[in-house]
């Protein structure tokens, strides 16, 4: 071998060893705290428990336990809440938000002030969102106080006790909590089309919410698809707004349960009349949970680079 | 006109006419703008009144003669001033490691070839966004066997790095050029000279949204802590003493302190994020838009 070519592989060697020793300290922590606790929880979903001690090789007989009656029920309901949760906020805060982003990107002036009240519920802790809007919906709270007030509504304001309407509450405060996420997306994408490609439109006689339609919207994709994907994971994800307004059964009545309330109760005793864990139960609904989530996800992302267009 | 446009780049956006449709549009727009700033004013507002204003029906906007009163009162009754500073340790150690680690592994990620370097980035990306409660149990049980319940200790260590936090910086560092790179290595940098001294400045906007996103998040982190510090309410965060307030006051209805408890909790991260907002915005726009 010639001398340049030890000096080359030294080299290589080397940033082998710098590579290994960058990216180290993140896998040490990462490997530690999230890897090894995910890989525990999946393998533990084909065993047989009881309280926190691991038993025998179950098979699949906990996802069987899931399905079946009566956690059957439960996992239904709370499936269903999840996704109505998602419908609920492509409509409220993605759909609305992707109107409130167009008009902003035709607005000349306060595009940055409207992005930023938008976006501040956001750094917001979920306890403190809850506190807050337990107190305004209130019996004599302040929205009761408006409602009335406007002719909306009358008497007392009981929404987060009535079983039809709590779902669609939390839905409508959490799309109040992430509102500003699409807003700023949007008019981020929105900024990056060219106005020629408008301005063509307009000679041609478009108004302009056949352009948000027939020229928007398909370039808007990539942002469609970021959007979309993350109000995915967040919606399965959905886990505070829950236990900080209606506990951790999702009251009234679990009508407002959801996947990772049930998968708590499971988890630390809250499930049932006697309210012992299940953590056999609890593994197999976190292995579908991370199923749903990683398939979910990549079919979502796979179907928007699909639908994709060159501008 | 059109010969103007047609010598340089309109940059200008077409004008239209102000329609009935636009008109609504920009009511609905105000209309929501208030919507979202609402619960936070009235938050401040109610912190600032007097025990009787903040029971009154119908509610009171204005406080008559605003106070600090429930500021100095809320203090008797959970210790917020160790929590805040406890909230200060946990979120800055944090975020300044998240951002050293991150670093380091999106560099390695972005510019250096290695063995298993696509399957570990997989595996990054495909555990980012589990619920964290999923993996509580086992979670628990490791830091317990290290010694980590109890103090802070616990809640920072296993988020010293973040999945999300190497994907955001990957993303930004493979955009840095690689001659830029390879000149201030033939000047004889080391690579954690090349790394912090030049691809860290050239990204940025990248970490200012890095530090925002890990700071709120561990800011307001409940359920880790809530688990690790077993009770000991000498360590818990703001957020964690806030809930209890919360929890003594449901009969009492003391809602001045609990507003005033939240206006502290929420005053670090609502500074940081008009800081940084800008930054932050440019970077969604480049890691989501782009993909």
């Amino acid at each position: 071998m010639s001398k340049q070519r030890i000096a080359y592989e030294r080299v290589a060697i080397g940033r082998h060893l710098t590579a290994l020793l960058f990216v180290l300290p993140a896998l040490l922590v990462y490997g530690l705290f999230v890897l090894y606790p995910l890989a525990v929880s999946l393998w533990g979903s084909v065993f047989e428990w009881r309280g926190l001690r691991q038993l025998g090789f179950s098979g699949l007989s906990n996802f069987i336990r899931l399905f079946a009656f009566p956690n059957g029920e439960r996992l239904g309901g709370a499936l269903w809440h999840n996704a109505a949760w998602f419908a609920g906020i492509m409509l409220f805060q993605n759909g609305l938000g992707l109107l409130f982003a167009y008009a902003l990107f035709w607005s000349r002036k306060g595009a940055a002030f409207f992005q930023s009240v938008f976006f501040f519920p956001a750094v917001l802790s979920p306890v403190i969102v809850g506190a807050l809007w337990r107190l305004l919906l209130a019996p004599n709270g302040a929205v009761e106080w408006m409602l009335n007030g406007l002719g909306l509504h009358e008497g007392r304001l009981t929404v987060l006790g009535d079983s039809s309407w709590a779902l669609w509450i939390l839905i409508a405060i959490d799309a109040w909590n992430w509102m500003g996420l699409p807003v700023l997306v949007f008019t981020a994408g929105l900024r990056q089309i060219s106005y020629e490609v408008f301005e063509a439109a307009r000679i041609d006689g478009a108004g302009q919410t056949r352009m948000l339609f027939t020229i928007a919207m398909p370039l808007l994709v990539p942002a469609l698809s970021s959007v979309t994907t993350l109000s995915f994971i967040n919606t399965f994800n959905q886990f505070d707004i829950v236990y900080v307004m209606q506990g951790v059964q999702g009251n009234p009545s679990f009508s407002t349960d959801t996947l990772v309330t049930y998968f708590y109760r499971l988890a630390f005793g809250a499930e049932g009349s006697v309210g012992i864990t299940d953590i056999g139960l609890a593994l197999a609904l976190g292995t579908l949970l991370f199923l749903v989530l990683t398939v979910g996800t990549m079919l979502m992302l796979r179907g928007f680079e699909r639908a994709s267009v060159q501008p | 006109m059109t010969a103007l446009a047609l010598d340089r780049p309109r940059l200008e956006r077409p004008q239209f006419r102000a329609t009935p449709a636009t008109a609504l549009l920009t009511l609905l727009l105000i209309l929501a703008a208030a919507i979202a700033a609402f619960p936070l004013a009235w938050m401040i507002l109610t912190s600032l009144k007097t025990p009787q204003e903040t029971m009154q029906v119908p509610p009171i906007w204005l406080p008559a003669s605003p106070n600090l009163d429930a500021y100095t009162q809320v203090a008797d009754v959970v210790n917020l001033g160790r929590s805040f500073v406890n909230s200060a340790i946990i979120a800055l150690t944090t975020t300044v490691a998240i951002i050293v680690t991150s670093l380091m592994a999106g560099y390695a990620f972005a510019k250096y070839r290695f063995r298993y370097r696509n399957a570990l980035f997989a595996v990054l990306i495909a555990t980012m966004f589990l619920p964290p409660i999923v993996t509580l149990i086992p979670l628990y049980r490791i830091a317990g066997s290290l010694g980590l319940d109890g103090n802070l200790a616990g809640v920072i260590v296993p988020n010293l790095a973040n999945a999300f936090g190497i994907f955001l910086m990957r993303q930004f560092i493979a955009g840095v050029p690689d001659e830029l790179i390879e000149a201030a290595r033939l000047d004889g940098a080391s690579e954690i000279r090349v790394l912090f001294g030049i691809v860290a400045p050239s990204v940025l906007p990248a970490i200012a949204a890095l530090t925002l996103f890990a700071f709120v998040y561990h800011w307001n982190s409940y359920l880790w802590p809530l688990t690790i510090l077993q009770g000991n309410s000498d360590q818990y965060p703001i957020v964690i003493s806030l809930s209890r307030l919360l929890s003594y006051n449901r009969g009492a209805m003391n809602t001045g302190l609990v507003m005033a408890g939240a206006t502290m909790a929420v005053l670090p991260p609502v500074l940081l994020f008009i800081i940084l907002q800008r930054f932050f915005v440019d970077s969604i726009v480049a890691s989501g838009v782009k993909g």
